[in-house]
């Protein structure tokens, strides 16, 4: 009786799971961590720890940023980055969607243009700054062309790969029922490619804010980036801290807004199966 | 297990491990590292930092310290001031060279220094223009874009500058650039002008003419450089920085000599720099004066005045108190050794009237 | 027709194809250096960039400061890894360390990586450790998130009969958790590699000169010299592309299993 006893195994303990009652707890424990930190912040500047010079308090940040924006600065800042970023952004995808369609749509372009495309596109953005430094100089033109490019690349291959993947199903039976140009486009041409071109679209608006953040801390008189680097100039890492914060918040607006649009599309238009 | 004992034994041996020779006379650091806010061209390791400059090439700092074992470590930083306080304050540095301003920057934040000798009084600026510009003086440079190398001590010569001719920065479209990328945009015609204490390429000088120049006329105006030490190493080798001192003002006495001039433009042209362009800024100094590492009044009080304009510009947030950080000893133990204390001449608060 | 005629003379096509852009710029770009439509000596020209490889490939500073470039590449890429391997199969596994720490890491995955030079520099020093301390945050953030999503992937029925056998928790790891993750951790790998890769070069121009090929294009740029910057950007990107195709071909071989056990 005994032995048996011993044979069984144990009840299989399951792991154990922290599972919260309400996701309004859940919430409160991702923030344990962020507040954990701000303390252990706040504590090592108060008591000297880390110097001054190096590490400013949560509080001089807060003042910082209020400075900023009490100034202005931050506003027209922003104003000034964001509109470089649009216009940057507007040009890469007004090159890039047109190239991308074009390469998947004709193979003779497609043998033309890819490689020299992929070649270029393999050229890190970065080595591209001195080159174009040479041709455009320190200018907008120099800033614009280098945001387009961290655009370009993505969107075209991404606009490229997503009408290449249109179901041929798909276009024959659109043929098949002889639809009109129109109703082609918006029943099946859309639906197929929208959700991956966007994709294509959210890469290329990350690459070129982090591209338009680069650009202003090499070769910029005004924007955010510049203010960053002028911060450091003069050593003002509360400045510092703050704009990086700010920098972050607009990254992640701009990615969110991308995924909300394309999250609407792809319930608006579905997407391939 | 983390008893009392062992945490107090172990927080005792880290004290006396980060306490290095604390004031030991004759202690002999294995290493000096001395950063230079400033590079030649291309990053090239070499600079315009006269008596420091001098040692550098010279090879006379190596030549004191080698029978102590202890190597001398040279930085070159190409982003001048604002680079070598960053090193400041990740203590990797021991010496460094640097505009006023900087060194200022630096004190408002906390970096712990004290100020050694002058080295470079009444530094040349210049404003390059294009050849073809019409901009003939400072009045014609409102509302034009014009490029300063902020956070540097050229801002701060810059301000003085332009306030001389009733200007202000925000009179004209700033943009901030290093030197030499500076001088090409001027050249390529892409900015309006630039200031520039140095950073004409051998292209861009053929492209650009010099509409202005700080003359030893104006003093004032003028970035003034000096040799700092951190205090934590003036601390723990008070002897060291002694004989750097003494080693420094017996390069700036070799550069005071008129002869050596054109050695002395050799020296700067290792730069890279074009030497038409070192001789036309540094010909118009006296080399006694420019070559003085004396803490007279009118370096001591331009020092101050640095201090306040730098305050008044915005550059800093809290006022500098200037005085205490002039560290007079080393220098003058270094003059009575060398039997140079009348050697220089000493310059009244105006930097014009002659006091000895 | 037959198989044999059409091949050679359609890969030759293609082949002629690729080349007919480059080829075309090429030409024009030095015809107008040689009929003196534009300067040669701020422009280049193909000729004089041709010269330039020549001259750079057989100078040894030129390899030196690549040797540098790499090193630091790879020192920074390495420690990345090898902190954000752990932090991604941490966060995979334990619900509660994800609750904990997935807020801190997407706000500072959000963060561009570029935004963190200044800080950096302040920080660790603008020398050698603050490069490669920003190389090795440049690459450990892919890694950590590839890892997270690649524990996510794994199929539940094999952690669940780890857990019916009673596995250890290092033999589940090794065992389990570990095979099972490797397309995400490889994913992941790959990604740093590539990123590491930039963060070097961007570190070599935006810290503090110290010989690499990053200093070398700014430096090239300063002297007005297109030629040794065209130069260096074909080395950059040779680079990249080695890695690419490097990471690309281990992680098939890494993963030939999978096919296999799909298939």
């Amino acid at each position: 009786m005994s032995q048996t006893t011993q044979i069984l195994p144990r009840v299989i303990p399951s792991p154990r799971r922290w599972k919260l009652p309400t996701p309004r707890l859940s919430v409160l424990r991702g923030a344990i961590v962020p507040v954990l930190l701000l303390g252990i912040w706040q504590f090592v500047s108060a008591r000297g720890i880390v110097a001054n010079l190096i590490l400013p308090s949560p509080w001089q940040v807060v003042q910082a940023l209020h400075v900023l924006v009490t100034s202005g600065l931050l506003l027209s800042s922003i104003e000034i980055s964001l509109q470089r970023l649009f216009l940057g952004y507007g040009i890469g995808i007004g090159i890039g969607l047109p190239l991308g369609v074009l390469m998947a749509v004709s193979p003779l372009a497609r043998k033309l243009i890819a490689p020299s495309f992929y070649a270029v596109a393999r050229v890190p953005l970065l080595a591209w700054v001195p080159f174009l430094m040479v041709i455009f100089g320190i200018g907008e033109a120099l800033k614009l062309a280098i945001i387009a490019k961290a655009a370009l690349t993505p969107v075209t291959m991404n606009t490229e790969r997503a009408i290449a993947a249109i179901p041929r199903g798909w276009v024959e039976l659109g043929r098949l029922y002889r639809l009109s140009w129109f109703t082609a486009l918006r029943r099946i041409l859309l639906p197929a490619t929208l959700p991956p071109i966007f994709v294509g679209l959210r890469l290329g608006l990350v690459q070129a804010w982090a591209a338009l953040v680069v650009v202003e801390l090499l070769a910029a008189s005004r924007g955010l980036g510049f203010e960053l680097a002028m911060s450091r100039q003069l050593f003002q890492l509360d400045t510092m801290v703050a704009l990086m914060l700010v920098i972050g918040v607009i990254g992640f607006i701009l990615d969110r807004g991308v995924a909300r649009i394309e999250f609407i599309l792809i319930r608006r238009f579905g997407g391939v199966a | 297990m983390l008893t009392r004992r062992r945490l107090t034994a172990s927080l005792a041996a880290a004290s006396l491990l980060a306490a290095p020779g604390l004031g030991r006379a004759g202690a002999v650091p294995r290493r000096l590292r001395i950063g230079v806010a400033m590079a030649g061209l291309g990053g090239r390791p070499y600079s315009f930092a006269g008596a420091v400059a001098v040692m550098h090439v010279q090879g006379l700092l190596e030549k004191e310290f080698a029978s102590g074992g202890t190597s001398v470590e040279w930085h070159f930083f190409a982003g001048a001031g604002p680079a070598v306080n960053e090193a400041l304050a990740n203590n990797a540095l021991d010496f460094a060279w640097q505009g006023d301003m900087a060194e200022i920057v630096g004190r408002s934040r906390g970096l712990a220094t004290k100020q050694l000798f002058v080295a470079g009084n009444r530094f040349p600026v210049a404003v390059a223009v294009a050849k073809d510009s019409s901009i003939a003086s400072l009045a014609d440079l409102r509302g034009k874009t014009v490029a300063n190398f902020q956070g540097t001590t050229l801002q701060l010569a810059v301000d003085r500058i332009l306030a001389t001719a009733g200007l202000r920065e925000q009179d004209m479209q700033m943009v901030n650039l290093d030197q030499v990328t500076a001088s090409e945009a001027v050249a390529q015609h892409q900015i309006d002008a630039s200031f520039i204490e140095f950073g004409l390429t051998p292209q861009t000088e053929k492209l650009l003419k010099i509409i202005y120049r700080s003359g030893p006329g104006e003093p004032e105006l003028s970035p003034q450089t000096s040799f700092i030490t951190t205090e934590a190493f003036a601390l723990a080798y008070p002897d060291t920085v002694d004989r750097v001192v003494r080693v420094a003002v017996g390069a700036a006495h070799w550069a005071s000599l008129g002869q050596n001039r054109p050695a002395l433009y050799a020296i700067y042209g290792k730069t890279g720099y074009p030497p038409v362009f070192i001789k036309s800024m540094f010909d118009q100094q006296d080399p006694l004066v420019f070559s003085s590492p004396l803490w007279d009044a009118f370096a001591a009080s331009q020092l101050a005045r640095s201090a306040a304009d730098s305050y008044k510009f915005g550059l800093i947030r809290t006022q500098v108190n200037t005085a205490q950080w002039l560290d007079r000893g080393p220098l003058d133990r270094a003059l009575a050794s060398l039997g140079l204390q009348h050697y220089w001449p000493q310059f009244g608060a105006d930097g014009l009237t002659r006091v000895s | 027709m037959s198989r044999a005629r059409t091949r050679p003379g359609t890969r030759l096509a293609t082949f002629a194809l690729a080349m007919a852009l480059p080829f075309a710029v090429a030409s024009a770009w030095q015809a107008a250096a040689s009929f003196n439509l534009i300067d040669p000596t701020q422009w280049a020209s193909p000729v004089l960039v041709g010269h330039a490889l020549s001259q750079q490939l057989s100078d040894p500073q030129f390899w030196s400061d690549f040797s540098a470039s790499l090193l630091r590449d790879a020192q920074g890429t390495g420690v990345g890894i090898l902190l954000g391997l752990p932090a991604g199969l941490a966060l995979g596994r334990s619900a509660l360390v994800r609750g904990l720490f997935v807020p801190v890491l997407d706000a500072t995955k959000a963060i561009p990586i570029f935004t963190w030079v200044p800080l950096l520099s302040v920080w660790v020093g603008s020398g050698e450790e603050g490069k490669v301390t920003f190389i090795a945050l440049a690459a450990a953030l892919p890694v950590v998130f590839s890892t997270l999503e690649g524990v996510f992937s794994i199929q539940p029925r094999y952690l669940e009969l780890a857990r019916l056998l009673c596995l250890g928790r290092l033999v589940t790891l090794r065992r389990v958790v570990l095979p099972g993750a490797m397309p995400g951790i490889l994913r992941g790998v790959h990604l740093a590699l590539l990123y590491g890769w930039l963060a070097t070069i961007g570190a070599e121009y935006l810290f503090e000169a110290g010989g690499g090929i990053g200093s070398n294009i700014m430096g090239a740029r300063e002297l007005y010299r297109l030629d040794l910057v065209v130069v260096d950007m074909i080395a950059i990107g040779l680079v990249g592309v080695l890695l690419d195709l490097a990471a690309g071909n281990t992680e098939r071989f890494l993963l030939r299993w999978q096919e296999r056990a799909l298939s």
